[in-house]
């Protein structure tokens, strides 16, 4: 995403331009809802996480810093509201499959439902920490400085938190008998 | 083998953030030991199988249902702060809601039913002795992940007063629908942080709200007052994530 151009679209937005504030939501509503959904585990708490990230943006669109990029911001907006509401339910929800594999008819996408439920049962066993970590290298591509400074942890926690959990992963993934290609 | 030096450059060229210098080393390592070539296939099969996840597609409502909420918070932020009040509706809230500060009322003839512009809500200080306290005709307990709180039904004379209190982690879609039962929508008033958004047409209500809310619906019977006049008072809220729940209230 280019910080240019983010940095531009906050500049119309705060001047009251509705086509900017539609463009960066439609920029960033797809890559928060997906990041939010494998925070979660359930696709109508990350509908609510990624509204609530998008308004807290814009309310807080005069104390955007610029230094930043606007997707680390509001990624960090949407892991931490995805982590409260883990915290203020007290208890890990089971995943939510009732969407999970409704493409399921033809071979292939069974094939792809079956692992995507796979997938994120796995990472809703893991603690909220080293969930974030996955979720934002392996399905938002941030690199570790950026997930550092979404985080607000050193790029070192970084990596070591990435460490920990893969190694989690790669030993549920063996012991469901999951192969990747 | 130091085991750490081959699991961090692993990791490193798994996540692109392996040097020229780092590659060399890894190489070396991989060539030499059969453990780290065991570690590097796992590793990269747990990579493979996360890129083979496809992304989800976010409900179609959900990019209006951001910008509704944002355009409804930026009119809120304009929002004049208080003003004056009707004497029905201060009884009203009275009766509603014991000691009201309010920050929003309207009164609504029939002939302007359409969108409403919160801009113009008015409110004041309203003493709860106005009138006496008095059990709800009905109350309906709100008791979801996403939005804890209340709903109570009360009735002075022909104005019946649906008292919303909830806090609701998200936004939330709340529909009033009053179809059929001799009722029209007679004012609003609310004393939350964040005032919610009101659509108002001849038989039902669209609120749309976030946050901590407090607010008071009031519809009035159409007819005379008459003790055979009993109304049946549909309710649908709607999360932003489509999860719907429905319930009826009843002018007992």
């Amino acid at each position: 995403m280019s910080k240019d151009r983010d940095t531009a679209l906050i500049s119309d937005c705060k001047r009251g331009d509705r086509n900017a504030l539609e463009t960066l939501v439609r920029r960033y509503e797809k890559p928060i809802y997906n990041a939010a959904y494998r925070m979660l585990g359930n696709p109508d708490d990350a509908a609510d996480i990624t509204q609530i990230a998008f308004l807290k943006v814009f309310e807080n669109l005069d104390r955007y810093n610029p230094k930043f990029k606007l997707f680390s911001w509001i990624y960090r907006i949407a892991v931490n509201e995805s982590i409260n509401l883990l915290k203020r339910r007290g208890h890990q929800e089971p995943f939510d499959d009732r969407h999970a594999s409704s493409l399921r008819e033809p071979e292939a996408l069974a094939e792809a439902g079956h692992l995507c439920d796979c997938v994120q049962e796995i990472l809703m066993e893991l603690q909220e920490e080293h969930r974030a970590v996955i979720v934002l290298r392996h399905f938002t591509e941030c690199s570790y400085h950026e997930i550092g400074e979404i985080l607000q942890i050193p790029d070192k926690t970084v990596k070591s938190r990435l460490y920990t959990a893969r190694q989690i992963m790669k030993d549920k993934i063996k012991a469901k008998g999951l192969v990747g290609k | 083998m130091n085991d750490r030096k081959y699991i961090e450059l692993i990791q490193a060229e798994l996540d692109n953030e392996l040097s020229g210098d780092q590659r060399a080393e890894l190489d070396t390592l991989l060539h030499e030991s059969a453990e780290a070539r065991a570690a590097r296939k796992d590793f990269r099969n747990l990579a493979g199988l996360l890129r083979q996840v496809p992304s989800r597609q976010p409900p179609a409502s959900l990019r209006q249902n951001i910008l509704a909420q944002i355009e409804i918070a930026g009119r809120q932020r304009a929002a004049p702060s208080a003003w004056a009040i009707p004497a029905v509706a201060r009884m009203a809230m009275a009766f509603a809601a014991g000691i009201v500060v309010t920050i929003g009322l309207f009164r609504l003839a029939p002939a302007d039913i359409g969108p409403i512009d919160t801009r113009s809500l008015v409110g004041a200080m309203v003493n709860h002795q106005a009138l006496p306290d008095e059990l709800p005709r009905d109350r309906l307990e709100l008791g979801l992940d996403t939005v804890q709180g209340s709903v109570e039904l009360h009735r002075n004379n022909n104005l019946l007063i649906l008292e919303f209190e909830f806090d609701s982690t998200g936004p939330v879609s709340l529909a009033v629908d009053f179809a059929g039962q001799g009722l029209q929508f007679e004012g609003f008033a609310h004393q939350s942080q964040t005032p919610p958004g009101l659509r108002v047409s001849a038989d039902s209500i669209a609120i749309v709200a976030s946050g901590e809310q407090s607010f008071v619906v009031f519809l009035a019977y159409t007819g005379q007052k008459d003790a055979g006049l009993e109304a049946s008072i549909a309710l649908e809220l709607q999360t932003a994530g489509g999860q719907t729940h429905r319930a009826v209230l009843t002018d007992r």
